[in-house]
C-alpha cells in the first residue's frame, strides 16, 4: 500500500522558500568540479570527451543555468601527493624516484586526501567469460595516443610536463584500484589504453605488473607467466619482480 | 573486457534515449562517456554536499563510474542517475562518516563570520553544507536529491532502496530541520550584520 504522501510536493525552491534557502539551495545545486578535476576523473575512466561537450553538459546539469565558474574555480587542486605515494608505494624504481622531486614540486601544499580501500556493493553476477585472448586497441583509445606528445625516451622523466605524469599517475591508479577491487577486465583495458597513450611513459613496469596481475586474476595464466618471466629477464633487481614473481609463481634468478 | 564491448556493440546492447536518441544502438564506451557528461558533476555534487571535499568527492565519483563502466549492461538506461547515486552513496558509506560530517557546533558561527571574506557564491554553498551537515544524514540525502539535483520520488526510492512514502516523509523533517537551520543562520547573520 502507497502512503497518501507518497508523492513529492513541489521544490522548496519554487514554491515557499524564504530569500536565505533560496540562495543556498541554488548555490548547493550550482557547484561544479573544477576543470582539472573533472578532466583527472575522465583520465582515470579512460574517457575522452571534448572540453565543450563537458562545459555545455555541466551548466545543463546544475541547478539552474546560471551556474558560474567562481565555485568551479575555487576547487583546490587535486591532492596528487597522495596519488604518488599511492603509486610509489607500488614501484620504487629509480625512475621513478627521480620523478618523486617533480611530483612533489607541483603538488598542492593541501594535506593529502588519502583514499582508502574501498568495498563495493555486492557483485550482481558472476565474473563473465574473457571472449578476446588479449586486449585490442579501441578507436578511442588509438585517437587519444595520437592527441597525447609521446616521450621519445623512457628516461626522459624530466620532459614529462606535470599534467603527464598527473595523467599517467591517475590512469594507473585507477587500474590498480580494479585490480583489487576485483575488476580485472577493467583493469586491462585501463592499462592498455596507458601502453596506447604513454608508449614511453614513466610507469610502465608498473603497468606490465598490473597486467601479470590482472591476467593471473582471470586465470589467463599461460600469458601472465610469459610476461612474467620478460619482465623479470628485463628488471631483475627491480622490487617489482619480486612481487611478479610471488604473483605468478614463477622464480626470479 | 574488450571482447564484451564489440560483442555488445554487434548484438545493439545500447537502447535508445529519448533526449539525444543515437542512429545506432550505443556501444559501452559510448555510453559511458555520455553517462559521465550527463551525469558527473551531478554525483561529484551529491558527495560534496555531504560534505567531502572537492577531491574526496571526486575520488567517490571517479569509483562510482568505474562500477557503473563494470555494469552497464545491468543499467536500466531510465535509471542511469539513480544507479549513479545510490552507487556513488555506498561508496562514499564505505569512506566513512569521519570526513563527511561537519563536527563542531561552533561551525556555524565561524562560517558565517567567514562569509564577509568570501565570495558571495562560495559562502553560500559553505553555508548550504553546513545547514545540511545538521539535518539528519539520512534524511539529508533524500534532502539533497529532491531540492538540489531534482530527482524524482521514484529515482530516490530506487537509489536508496526504500519504499517511496519513506522518501516523502524524509523529504518532510529534512526539510523541517533545514530550515530550522537555516533560520538560525539567518539570524546569525542579522547579528553579524552578514545578512
Amino acid at each position: 500500500m502507497t502512503p497518501p504522501d507518497s508523492r513529492l510536493p513541489t521544490q522548496l525552491r519554487v514554491v515557499g522558500a524564504t530569500d536565505l534557502e533560496r540562495r543556498l539551495l541554488d548555490a548547493g545545486s550550482r557547484e561544479l568540479p573544477s576543470v582539472e578535476l573533472t578532466r583527472k576523473m575522465q583520465q582515470a575512466l579512460g574517457l575522452s570527451i571534448a572540453a565543450s561537450a563537458m562545459t555545455a553538459a555541466a551548466v545543463k546539469s546544475s541547478g539552474t543555468a546560471a551556474a558560474t565558474a567562481s565555485a568551479a574555480s575555487s576547487a583546490p587542486a587535486f591532492a596528487w601527493p597522495a596519488i604518488s605515494v599511492g603509486v610509489l608505494a607500488l614501484a620504487v624504481t629509480g625512475a621513478v624516484v627521480g620523478l618523486r622531486s617533480t611530483v612533489s614540486h607541483h603538488a598542492t601544499s593541501k594535506p593529502a586526501v588519502t583514499v582508502p580501500a574501498i568495498v563495493l556493493g555486492p557483485a550482481p553476477t558472476a565474473p563473465e567469460p574473457i571472449a578476446a585472448p588479449s586486449p585490442a586497441p579501441t578507436p578511442r583509445a588509438v585517437r587519444r595516443s595520437a592527441a597525447v606528445p609521446s616521450h621519445a625516451h623512457h628516461h626522459a622523466v624530466a620532459a614529462a610536463t606535470p599534467s603527464d605524469l598527473r595523467a599517467e599517475i591517475a590512469l594507473v591508479d585507477a587500474a590498480r584500484t580494479a585490480v583489487t577491487t576485483g575488476a580485472d577486465d577493467r583493469a586491462l583495458a585501463l592499462l592498455h589504453r596507458y601502453d596506447t597513450s604513454y608508449r614511453a611513459g614513466t610507469f610502465r613496469p608498473e603497468v606490465t605488473a598490473l597486467r601479470i596481475e590482472a591476467l593471473d586474476h582471470l586465470g589467463r595464466t599461460a600469458q601472465a607467466r610469459t610476461l612474467a618471466e620478460r619482465f623479470i629477464a628485463a628488471h631483475p633487481d627491480s622490487p617489482l619482480a619480486e612481487r611478479v614473481a610471488r604473483v605468478t609463481g614463477t622464480t626470479t634468478r | 573486457m574488450l571482447g564484451r564491448l564489440r560483442l555488445v556493440e554487434r548484438s545493439g546492447g545500447g537502447r535508445q534515449e529519448a533526449a539525444a536518441p543515437p542512429p545506432r544502438p550505443e556501444p559501452d564506451q559510448a555510453r559511458l562517456e555520455r553517462m559521465f557528461v550527463a551525469h558527473h558533476a551531478m554525483v561529484w555534487r551529491t558527495m560534496r554536499r555531504r560534505g567531502l571535499s572537492p577531491d574526496a568527492a571526486a575520488d567517490v565519483t571517479q569509483q562510482t563510474f568505474l562500477v557503473a563502466a563494470e555494469r552497464l549492461r545491468d543499467i536500466n538506461p531510465d535509471s542511469e542517475r539513480a544507479f549513479l547515486v545510490g552507487t556513488a552513496l555506498r561508496v562514499a558509506h564505505s569512506l566513512g562518516r569521519k570526513t563527511v560530517r561537519w563536527q563542531l557546533e561552533d561551525d556555524m558561527d565561524q562560517r558565517v563570520a567567514e562569509t564577509r571574506c568570501a565570495s558571495d557564491e562560495r559562502a553560500a554553498v559553505q553555508l548550504c553544507d553546513l545547514a545540511l551537515s545538521k539535518v539528519d544524514p539520512d534524511l539529508a540525502e533524500v534532502f539533497v536529491m529532491f531540492e538540489l539535483e531534482g530527482l524524482s520520488s521514484p529515482e530516490i526510492a530506487a537509489s536508496l532502496e526504500i519504499p517511496l512514502g519513506t522518501v516523502a516523509s524524509r523529504l518532510r523533517r529534512a526539510r523541517e530541520q533545514f530550515r530550522v537551520v537555516v533560520g538560525r543562520l539567518e539570524l546569525t547573520m542579522r547579528r553579524e550584520g552578514t545578512a
